[in-house]
């Protein structure tokens, strides 16, 4: 799919020319899609919902959706990577938030619960330095850039950020807000 | 609402915060409103470095395979719905046959057996739900008061032996420790601990080596480090606790 244009291939037109293969019914542009991003799908939905089987099933899921929604994607209107992400995160935060509880807490294990969290500093090493992301977010103090970075990443929702961190749920609430107006004009 | 406040409301939906009458809220802009999707568009683009940053996990080939059936499945579905709509126009117009033409029509019929499959699957789904829940009826509920007489937390045992905790509004766990979860199958004896519980979410408890729990059985919370109770036996304060009550 690459190979015979002379052009240097970003992984955004990759994916926008792979859409429009699967908008067209060509199972091989799914299979690239699939070749390039789903070891990194499944570390996002490993992130957020901690099980190996459960970051798979959102997964397959995605890669259903993105078959059946491919001629809906407009490249006009965002990104690529960012819509198949999104569709991602959608469908992992659903599995996390409600739809499977009972099926989280089928399989617990009374000591290993959670796989090891990542700490958001650790990742925030980790953001490229020329993205705008990491400058910014070291504008913000440690402890609401941790309680961002821990709500995008492993999908904590308010009352989890509140009892990780120790505060009171309103000051979550308020450190979020507050952090996502100086983030937005950092990164505007 | 302010943009400010929709712009907030775009990037909470892109984080996942959202509960309530915010998701309902946010689902339904970003289905219809064009200004409120451009500001979602922007929030996922500014925190997509963030996915960046997740482990590669290889994915098997195995779940490859599995999307492929999918997609089988998927195209099998299509061409009758494609053919239904190629016959449909024609047979409006000559209605005196109409029931002879439904009569000979593949797409109606396989339309109908479709259908009768779909309802023989709900119906089957349906009878699974139900049992399930049926299963899940708790037979003893304890709600675990805190020292300020708030309900902090609910225990439900159920007839396969497990039991399930459910913390209650905003319960908090102190940084860097974890709460300990404890029961006294004899109300004279030592406590035993049933679990230790990082986060505030319902968890899955371990009563599977202890007696059935009766009613009028004590479970307490205890604060303990992260890894649990390093003594076996609590170690830090108690901060909720409550007894076990017949389930109606």
């Amino acid at each position: 799919m690459k190979a015979d244009r002379g052009e240097i291939a970003s992984p955004a037109f990759d994916l926008n020319h792979a859409l429009r293969g699967c908008a067209r019914g060509d199972r091989l542009a799914l299979r690239a899609i699939y070749d390039s991003e789903a070891p990194r799908m499944i570390g996002v939905a490993m992130r957020l919902l901690r099980r190996r089987a459960l970051a798979e099933e959102a997964v397959h899921d995605t890669f259903l959706q993105v078959w059946q929604k491919a001629e809906s994607f407009d490249p006009a209107r965002g990104e690529a990577r960012s819509w198949i992400y999104a569709i991602l995160r959608n469908r992992a935060l659903n599995i996390l938030r409600g739809e499977n509880r009972t099926d989280l807490v089928e399989d617990f294990e009374p000591m290993g619960l959670v796989s090891e969290e990542e700490n958001a500093e650790a990742v925030l090493m980790r953001l490229s330095d020329t993205g705008s992301l990491k400058r910014c977010l070291e504008g913000l103090e440690p402890a609401r850039r941790q309680a961002i970075t821990l709500a995008y990443i492993h999908g904590l929702s308010h009352g989890e950020l509140a009892g990780r961190l120790g505060v009171p749920l309103g000051t979550i609430k308020s450190w979020i807000r507050r952090s996502l107006i100086s983030l937005r004009d950092c990164m505007a | 609402m302010t943009r400010d406040d929709q712009d907030r409301l775009a990037a909470e939906h892109v984080l996942g915060l959202l509960e309530g009458d915010e998701r309902g809220l946010a689902e339904r802009l970003l289905a219809s409103d064009e200004s409120f999707q451009a500001q979602v568009e922007q929030w996922r683009s500014r925190f997509s470095e963030w996915d960046s940053t997740a482990p590669d996990a290889a994915p098997g080939e195995a779940l490859w395979r599995r999307i492929e059936s999918g997609l089988q499945a998927d195209a099998q579905a299509e061409p009758a719905q494609v053919s239904s709509r190629l016959v449909d126009p024609p047979r409006r117009q000559a209605a005196p046959g109409l029931l002879q033409g439904l009569w000979d029509s593949l797409s109606f019929w396989r339309a109908f057996g479709m259908a009768g499959a779909v309802a023989a699957l709900v119906l089957a789904a349906g009878m699974g739900f139900f049992a399930v829940k049926a299963s899940r009826q708790p037979i003893l509920v304890a709600v675990l008061m805190t020292d300020a007489n708030q309900p902090g937390a609910v225990l439900r045992t159920f007839n396969d032996g497990r039991a399930e905790l459910t913390p209650l509004g905003d319960m908090q766990i102190p940084h860097n420790h974890s709460i300990q979860v404890w029961t006294f199958p004899d109300p004279a004896g030592a406590p035993v601990s049933v679990g230790v519980v990082q986060a505030a979410r319902t968890v899955l408890l371990n009563l599977q080596n202890l007696p059935q729990p009766h009613s009028n059985q004590l479970f307490a919370i205890s604060v303990e480090p992260l890894t649990g109770s390093p003594t076996g036996q609590p170690t830090g304060p108690v901060v909720m606790k409550g007894t076990t009550a017949t389930a109606l």
